[in-house]
């Protein structure tokens, strides 16, 4: 209960402190940048959490277990819910091997680093479920880019045409890749198993994985259909979203790809999708405050190997990203220059790694997760702060800038 | 149709997913978050038909917890044990949220200009009303004492203490049930605003007697003991510092919404919360506190139709889950043990409730739908009721057990009756704005 009351405390603290702060003081934009994607609350949750003031003990998460599942579920659905065929289906072949091929890429080169990294430096035994999850789980956060950030860049003077085209898709989509390794891991290397488990029962769990996300976003559209007003609405989203992730966990399997999968067959399915998107996008900051304080709360320094693993994932997400731009660059045809490294502007993450992080900690909680959660978070937000300024290379400074610097 | 395909087909998946987990292993959060989307979900339906039934969707949501509770279908499969004993505490988190909202919201509800013009009605129903309820419930209890086995061939002290504790526990009634039926029906009106305030001005006229009750029973139970005159000391401190701190919270929660006014849902969820918890730390009624909170906002600000939007907006969720965990916690084996006792106390109290209004309304000159009609709307009892069922047991524990089971069966009919009750009122006045 005390966790509960000093929680909420807290969050008052944070969203009164920081909606004054911001109508008091106009801070510089790389600090404003934290404010308006809510990193600033990660700040909070890590200055109060075992890494800071340590006034929340560090079974804080487990404690918060249902708010986090309800989380995992909710970020992972409305990730889903814009995957629409209908709108895809019109995009061209050319920006899906863009967007995929530049999402596998950073996945592979993610996945190579931090593998001999581990290897080399860290010891696991015989025990490859922990280390394989380690090793995906940074991989598939690594590969997925932030649509926001993107979208952030519609103000950039070189951000136009087909290039802009093919970067707003690849915010789109280019999680999934990342998220169908990742769910379809907990299927063949479950938690409550040494090693990967035999495949008929790993194809088995995997069929299961996408039976429930089918089931839960039949369910929605069937019960969506008795709901008569926004609340309503609101209830219907938050109990299927809550059973399907509920239940995800309980067998062992990703609340967030199942979330994804119930999203996506409800947005394909129902003719309710956007009076749903209206009512997740209107409580969606809400959910996303609250979760990315308790994702604060999980930060830990003091973990061995932090600054090394941290620099190798760093590197190598952007390698992945200004390699992966570069193909894109050749496939879209643009013309030669600076637009070559397109990549740059790929580099912001979003709810989704932070979500998988944390799907990933609270089934395969080892020895190494926190360090592994602790990197994910350091690189959401190193790549938050630096992204937009690094993506001025490729596509200029956005007027308002230009005008204050002359 | 639809609604019992999905009833079905939620309840199939409970019993698969009971059956098809293999192993021991899990991570804290799995099971209380699968419980509360499906007691979202089957509740909200209960609730539907519900009201497809004509009874007020509340029933719907205690009954549903009453079904998926220990008693029915955890007593019949473990498998389908969903709200168990322990997932009831879980899910009881929501407990404080949804009272402080329901407090915020019966705070902006009362309106300062009517309040003036119908305060002589308010002040005699309210006073009348109690006086009867109680006086009637204790003469009633002492006169069938030497026939209630709890009182049979005990002193006449004994019987007195038994009798004052009935009539007090008589006399309170559930803000929580007559906001969420007001709420669901969109009830707007004089006879709304008196059922209210009432209840209320109940609410505080409950907290002041029963912790005198409490006393004097204890003196009757054991004359050695003294008058400890502390007690009063702190009624008056739980009464007007929870008016005080809600007026505080009230003109923060102003100044909030004024300079900042972003996030305003969680921010009224947080402080509705915080208040109820932190009021209970403080001996402070954390219903009161936030009632004059909302009362502060919508009468003191611009921002009252705010607050209850943004309360509204998110409210429906907590609501079903707290009432569907009131259903849960429905003492079948206590009403099985009490069953006529809790019958004829639920019986006078329904008679003595609508003598009391009766005189109250006639005292202050009101119609014939106030005189003969509103009663109905005064019966609902829920878990501040039980609340005070366990100070019982716990501060005059010579008769607390036997005593509390019966109060507690009581409260399991009145849970049922009250808001059926309360609809027909609304109905009748014609102030339901769903059914115009």
């Amino acid at each position: 209960m005390q966790i509960v009351i000093g929680f909420l405390v807290l969050l008052l603290v944070a969203l009164i402190g920081s909606h004054s702060l911001r109508s008091l003081w106009t801070p510089p934009p790389i600090v404003r940048r934290l404010f308006d994607n809510g990193l600033i609350f990660i700040a909070v949750g890590m200055a109060v959490g075992p890494a800071g003031a340590d006034l929340l003990t560090p079974n804080v998460l487990e404690k918060s277990g249902p708010a986090v599942v309800l989380f995992l579920g909710w970020i992972g659905f409305l990730f889903g819910v814009h995957l629409e065929w209908r709108r895809l289906r019109r995009i061209a072949l050319r920006m899906w091997t863009i967007a995929f091929g530049e999402s596998l890429l950073t996945f592979a080169l993610v996945f190579a680093g931090v593998y001999l990294f581990f290897n080399n430096h860290l010891q696991f035994g015989y025990d490859k479920t922990i280390f394989f999850a380690a090793v995906v789980t940074l991989a598939a956060c690594a590969a997925g880019t932030a649509p926001s950030s993107v979208f952030l860049l519609d103000d950039r003077p070189r951000f136009t045409g087909r290039t802009a085209q093919a970067m707003r898709l690849v915010g789109t989509v280019d999680d999934l890749p990342g998220l169908l390794i990742f769910g379809f891991f907990f299927a063949f290397f479950p938690t409550y198993h040494i090693g990967p488990i035999a495949w008929p029962t790993g194809l088995s769990l995997a069929a299961l994985t996408l039976l429930l996300g089918v089931l839960f976003g039949i369910l929605l559209k069937s019960t969506m259909l008795l709901a008569r007003n926004e609340q309503t609405v609101l209830l219907v989203i938050i109990g299927v979203i809550s059973l399907a992730a509920g239940v995800a966990e309980y067998v062992h399997l990703s609340a967030v790809f199942v979330g994804t999968i119930a999203g996506i067959t409800f947005a394909n399915l129902s003719g309710q999708k956007e009076t749903a998107y209206r009512v997740l996008a209107s409580s969606e900051q809400t959910i996303y405050v609250l979760f990315l304080m308790l994702v604060g709360c999980m930060w830990s320094l003091d973990t061995a190997h932090l600054l090394p693993l941290a620099l190798l994932y760093l590197g190598l997400r952007l390698a992945g990203k200004v390699l992966g731009g570069l193909l894109g660059h050749r496939l879209v045809g643009a013309p030669p220059g600076r637009l070559r490294l397109g990549g740059l502007g790929l580099l912001g993450q979003g709810g989704m790694a932070i979500a998988m992080a944390i799907n990933y900690e609270r089934l395969y909680h080892s020895p190494i997760s926190s360090l592994v959660v602790t990197t994910l978070i350091l690189g959401v937000v190193v790549n938050e702060l630096v992204g937009p300024s690094l993506a001025s290379i490729p596509f200029g400074r956005t007027p308002l800038r230009q005008e204050r610097q002359q | 149709m639809r609604g019992v395909f999905v009833f079905v087909a939620l309840v199939g998946l409970l019993y698969i997913v009971n059956t098809i987990d293999a192993t021991n292993f899990h991570a804290y959060g799995d099971e209380p978050i699968m419980a509360l989307g499906f007691v979202l979900l089957c509740s909200w339906l209960a609730g539907r038909l519900s009201a497809r039934l004509r009874l007020p969707m509340i029933n719907g949501y205690l009954l549903a917890g009453l079904f998926f509770g220990p008693y029915v279908l955890g007593a019949l499969s473990s498998r389908l044990n969903l709200l168990s004993p322990a997932m009831v505490v879980q899910l009881g988190l929501i407990d404080n949220m949804a009272l402080g909202i329901i407090a915020f919201a019966a705070g902006g509800e009362l309106r300062l200009h009517e309040l003036r013009l119908r305060l002589k009605t308010i002040l005699s129903i309210t006073a009348l009303q109690s006086l009867v309820v109680f006086v009637g419930v204790l003469s009633l209890f002492v006169v069938l004492a030497p026939y209630m086995p709890l009182t049979a061939d005990r002193s006449f002290p004994f019987a007195l203490a038994v009798a004052l504790l009935l009539g007090l526990s008589a006399v309170a009634q559930s803000p929580a049930s007559t906001i969420a039926v007001i709420t669901e029906m969109n009830a707007r009106g004089p006879h709304t605003t008196l059922i209210l305030s009432v209840t209320m001005l109940k609410d505080i006229v409950v907290l002041i007697f029963f912790s005198v009750g409490i006393i004097v029973a204890r003196m009757l139970l054991s004359p050695d003991e003294g008058f400890n005159a502390k007690v009063l000391l702190l009624i008056g401190w739980e009464v007007i510092g929870s008016l005080g701190v809600g007026l505080l919270i009230g003109s923060l929660l102003t100044l909030y919404i004024r300079y900042i006014g972003q996030e305003l849902p969680v921010l009224v969820l947080t402080v509705s919360y915080l208040a109820i918890y932190l009021s209970n730390a403080a001996h402070l009624s954390g219903i009161l506190v936030c009632m004059s909170a909302g009362f502060f906002i919508e009468n003191f600000s611009r921002h009252g139709e705010q607050m209850i939007q943004a309360i509204e907006k998110h409210s429906l969720p907590i609501f079903v889950v707290f009432f569907t965990v009131a259903g849960a916690k429905i003492d079948i084996p206590a009403l099985k043990l009490m069953g006529v006792a809790a019958l004829l106390l639920v019986a006078s109290r329904l008679l003595f409730t609508y003598m009391g209004t009766y005189a109250g309304s006639k005292l202050a000159g009101g119609d014939f739908l106030e005189r003969h009609v509103s009663w109905m709307g005064y019966n609902g009892q829920a878990g501040l009721n039980i609340a005070l069922a366990l100070i019982i047991e716990r501060t005059v524990p010579i008769i607390g057990g036997p005593l509390s089971t019966l109060i507690i069966a009581a409260i399991a009919i009145n849970e049922i009756i009250g808001p059926i009750l309360l609809r027909q009122v609304l109905l009748r006045t014609g102030e339901a704005e769903a059914e115009k």
